[in-house]
């Protein structure tokens, strides 16, 4: 990854003297720069959407390019009003720049984004925000109350990761009358007991993602000690629901797309690059087969209309 | 994955040198076979987004998802843990009197305890089959019974029993005539660390176990060796002990495949017999039962599975009867039986309407008798299984099920048992279900070749020709018992009265039932078909109706009652069966952990008891626990007294053998 090697330093330096700060090389300048540490499915979905809806508006494409952070480097490419930054490690090295463009960083989950704010050296002056990649967790429990309304007490596993975000749940589930039972794990600690404790006493387990507790090793344990107790997994992720959760709530990497478009639009406006902000729009899934073999009553489509209804009124 | 050893950090908060001293033990464990705890990566990064973007292994693919109460093709009663914990039942025989349809017996006599669904419990109860994680532990020894099998596992073992009330046969074969008894234990994930529990009290009982429990997330392995003793029913032979040792080992080899490995020995010593009763002179039989299974599982999608088994299962019966009358006869009535069985079986979900699975087995069942064959050579039996089952939610409301088993016996011919269920959804929580089923028993190795034959020279000089007397001499040649099943249930959910109700009405006829016969001059027993009716009507059907039901209802926080009864009209077939049953178990959740729970039920009088032609009354019995949860941060006990039948003694199998109260304590620990 990103050590503070001497040879780092002066590639960042390189890059973002490329973006407007330095004379050492030129590229003609884009409105727009998006930038990631590589390409993938999800960054590229997003980045399709992101250009598409900006030229809807009149923003040309040449306008608007998406590179690699390497390309960037190396190009020399300069962003003239707005970078958007996809994925941590992209918002990660953006932080330890002083630059004064706006920066938007999306694929990011909020507890990273707060991390690389607080760590970082960047001045407060220039704009740096973000859309998060989780969900709320006022969101998470609307859809639990909406679609297990008979399930009130909800179960957590903490790692490293997830623990920072303890506080936030509980005054979310407070406000929600939800009872909540949190169980820290720690790094290289045997799960299997406090697993056990938690399935014991919760009708929903609620999985934050950490790789230190949800990893690929651990799932098949923990999903089917879950299904075993009759405890359903609320997830964040499509992938969890193939596996074996009940239900998951996230935002497509084209919704990230067109959310990052219209927060750009502003910014080209003139406008100031708003607070970081949780994701406007989501999906849910739903693993019929499991549901139907709990004998739970729930439709994705439906859920999705009540918990956008029920947003809508708050 | 870290293979390092760590300690378990024990409760949230660990304070105290007590508890420091707990949280060695698991460290000791892993230290005693060298391999370590679940361990977790750690992580220093900020949290990627790859962690909500990434694929995830499948898990839950459509072979570990169970079929829903309302949709299974036929009535299933499940004993869950708390259920099995809170009736304080100490085999799972005893447990079985609270499934409607059951009848019980504490007895050791002919086996073990064992139980028999819509029959009479003759000395074997053979008509229901009896599965342990899928492996057949049906004992094929003599008549056949579920004795031996409902003794495989300890009970503290086990993570649910499924009892399938009526025949199964389209799923699991011929010994699924009348229903199923399915035993699954609890996965190796659940049982980590160490447990164990000693239990004492009235008529000698002295219980215990000691499990222990270790792994990571890729394999896991339990050991738990228990045993259940006690001086038997008051009456008859003497001290009954049930010893077992049972190892499960589980490999998640890659992110797809599974292999369980399951390995265990069990010796069931039991005192039968009367003091100087010609015939049957007071000893000790002892059952020596061994087992190996493995299962290989491969999750090819989401919607598909692939899985396979071999089991090898050995029972050695050792029962050396004293002679009285004739002192020189060797009456050894022991023998072998072992078992080799080959499954693999494909499940497809094709459609989410539409799921399928098909399977074939070969099994392989040799039984070997001096005494009872009159031969040293192994008698075997092969069986070819193909069996496949479909589910069609043909709309959302409606879901057919319809399979069939396909089999060849070598000894009985082929055989074809077909199944058919409709389950109509009426409104969301009220579900009718109407099915028809077709299955069979082949005849067992005794019924089909018993040459039960004693020899000595007080026998000559006794008038015996040739100085033999000829016990039992079979005919051969016998068919196989068929019964035409069929069913109405219904399955009602009632949220607002927190009441559940599973009612099966049902219609059985049978032919060929074989029994044991006797030509009015001869003293030699042999097995016969009864086409129909009886032996003095073979033209009549023969029909057993009735109807069961079971009530669950939660009328306040933690408190259950659960109700069970069966009305059957028996007529000419099984006379001995009761006409009605019912079992009535109450149990409340108190706060700090303490629990109650009151059990009775009621069995109707019988015109005979299983080992006699004697009436038996009915038989009334209450049973009562009290337990008190213990903890230790995430460590866990109990305290526990039961009060087994605290009215007055009843008759149980024989009519010299009284069930009467006893009463014991339990401790149990869980790390």
């Amino acid at each position: 990854m990103f050590g503070h090697s001497l040879m780092f330093r002066l590639a960042v330096l390189c890059f973002w003297f490329g973006c407007g700060f330095s004379h050492g090389v030129y590229a003609a300048p884009v409105s727009v720069l998006l930038v990631s540490a590589e390409r993938n499915v999800a960054f590229t979905e997003a980045a399709e959407v992101f250009m598409d809806e900006l030229a809807r508006t009149g923003i040309s494409r040449s306008n608007v390019q998406y590179l690699t952070l390497a390309e960037a480097r190396t190009s020399g490419t300069r962003a003239g009003q707005l970078v958007l930054a996809l994925g941590v490690e992209a918002a990660t090295e953006l932080a330890r720049t002083e630059m004064r463009i706006p920066v938007l960083s999306v694929f990011v989950p909020s507890q990273s984004f707060e991390h690389i704010v607080q760590t970082a050296a960047r001045k407060a002056a220039s704009p740096f925000s973000a859309i998060y990649l989780n969900q709320a967790f006022g969101r998470q429990l609307d859809l639990i109350q909406l679609a297990l309304p008979q399930r009130t007490r909800i179960g957590v596993l903490l790692g490293s990761h997830s623990s920072s975000q303890a506080h936030l749940l509980e005054e979310e589930t407070r406000r929600h009358a939800l009872s909540l039972m949190q169980i820290p794990v720690e790094p290289n600690e045997p799960m299997f007991a406090k697993l056990q404790m938690l399935l014991d006493t919760s009708q929903v387990l609620l999985a934050l993602p950490d790789p230190q507790v949800f990893n690929s090793g651990t799932l098949q344990n923990i999903l089917l000690s879950a299904v075993r107790a009759g405890v359903p997994m609320v997830s964040f992720s499509p992938a969890y629901v193939k596996a074996g959760a009940l239900m998951a709530i996230y935002t497509t990497p084209s919704q990230v797309g067109q959310q990052a478009a219209q927060l750009a639009r502003s910014v080209l406006q003139g406008k100031e690059l708003p607070a970081p902000q949780y994701p406007r729009d989501f999906l849910i899934d739903v693993n019929v087969s499991l549901a139907r073999s709990m004998n739970l009553d729930i439709d994705a489509k439906n859920l999705t209309e009540r918990l956008k209804r029920l947003e809508a009124t708050k | 994955m870290s293979k390092k050893m760590h300690l378990i950090t024990g409760p949230l908060s660990p304070k105290g040198a007590a508890k420091a001293l707990l949280n060695q033990v698991p460290m000791v464990c892993a230290a005693l076979f060298g391999l370590a705890p679940l361990v977790h990566a750690q992580s220093a990064a900020p949290l990627s987004e790859s962690e909500f973007l990434s694929d995830v292994p499948i898990v839950l693919s459509v072979s570990r998802l169970r079929q829903r109460l309302d949709e299974t093709p036929g009535a299933v009663t499940v004993l869950d843990r708390a259920m099995i914990r809170d009736t304080g039942a100490r085999d799972v025989a005893d447990l079985l009197r609270y499934v409607p349809g059951f009848e019980v017996s504490s007895s050791f006599e002919s086996n073990a305890p064992q139980a028999s669904y819509h029959v009479n419990l003759k000395d074997y109860s053979n008509r229901v089959q009896v599965m342990v994680d899928g492996r057949s532990v049906y004992s094929p020894f003599l008549w056949g019974s579920t004795g031996p099998g409902l003794q495989a596992v300890a009970i503290d073992d086990i993570e649910r029993i499924e009892v399938i009330r009526g025949t199964n046969a389209a799923a699991y074969g011929a010994r699924a005539f009348l229903g199923m008894i399915n035993i699954v234990t609890r996965d190796t994930v659940d049982t980590m660390g160490t447990a164990a529990h000693v239990a004492g009290g009235d008529n000698g009982i002295q219980d215990a176990l000691v499990r222990l429990g270790w792994g990571d997330n890729q394999a896991r392995f339990r050991v738990t060796a228990d045993q259940r003793a006690d001086s038997g029913l008051l009456g008859a032979g003497g001290r009954d002990r049930v010893s077992r040792l049972n190892f499960r080992g589980t490999l998640q080899a890659t992110d797809s495949d599974r292999l369980d490995v399951r390995a265990g020995q069990s010796t069931i010593s039991a005192g039968v017999g009367a003091e100087g009763e010609s015939g049957n002179g007071l000893r000790t039989r002892r059952i020596d039962t061994s087992f190996v299974q493995l299962d290989w599982s491969r999750i090819l999608s989401a919607n598909e599975d692939l899985s396979f088994q071999y089991s090898h299962m050995d029972e050695f019966i050792i029962d050396q009867v004293p002679n009285t009358t004739f002192a020189d006869v060797m009456m050894n009535r022991g023998g072998r039986a072992s078992s080799d069985t080959l499954m693999a079986q494909h499940t497809l979900r094709m459609r989410q309407d539409l799921s399928w699975i098909w399977g074939a087995e070969l099994r392989q069942e040799r039984i070997t008798s001096r005494v009872m064959y009159d031969t040293d050579a192994a008698l075997e039996t092969n069986f070819y299984r193909v069996f496949f089952n479909a589910e069609w939610h043909i709309v959302p409301s409606l879901v057919f099920n319809a399979g069939s088993m396909l089999e060849r016996n070598s000894v009985a011919g082929d055989t074809v048992s077909p199944r058919t269920m409709l389950n109509w959804h009426m409104v969301p929580g009220q579900t009718l279900r109407y099915g028809v089923s077709k299955a069979y028993r082949p005849p067992s190795t005794f019924e089909n070749f018993s040459h039960l034959v004693y020899r000595s020279a007080s026998l000559a000089e006794a008038g015996f020709p040739g100085g033999e007397y000829v016990d039992f001499k079979s005919i051969g040649g016998l068919a196989p018992e068929s019964v035409v099943s069929r069913e109405i249930g219904y399955l009602g959910t009632f949220d607002s009265l927190q009441l559940n109700v599973d009612v099966r009405v049902f219609d059985e006829t049978s032919t060929n039932i074989i029994e044991e016969k006797k030509e009015a001059n001869d003293y030699t027993k042999y097995y016969a078909n009864i086409p129909g009716g009886n032996w003095s009507d073979l033209t009549a059907p023969r029909n057993t109706h009735g109807a069961e039901f079971q009530l669950k209802w939660r009328p306040w926080q933690d408190g259950q009652w659960t109700l069970g009864h069966l009305w059957i009209d028996n007529g000419q077939l099984y006379p001995r069966a009761p006409s009605t049953s019912s079992s009535l178990m109450f149990t409340q959740r108190f706060p700090q952990g303490v629990r109650f729970s009151l059990m009775s039920s009621h069995t109707d009088a019988v015109p005979q008891l299983p080992n006699s032609a004697v009436p038996g009354p009915a038989v009334n019995r209450t049973d009562m626990r009290i337990a008190k949860e213990l903890r230790w941060g995430p460590r866990k006990g109990e305290l526990s007294l039961v009060v087994q039948n605290l009215g007055p003694s009843y008759l149980d199998f024989d009519p010299n053998f009284k069930f009467v109260r006893q009463t014991y304590v339990m401790l149990r620990l869980e790390n």
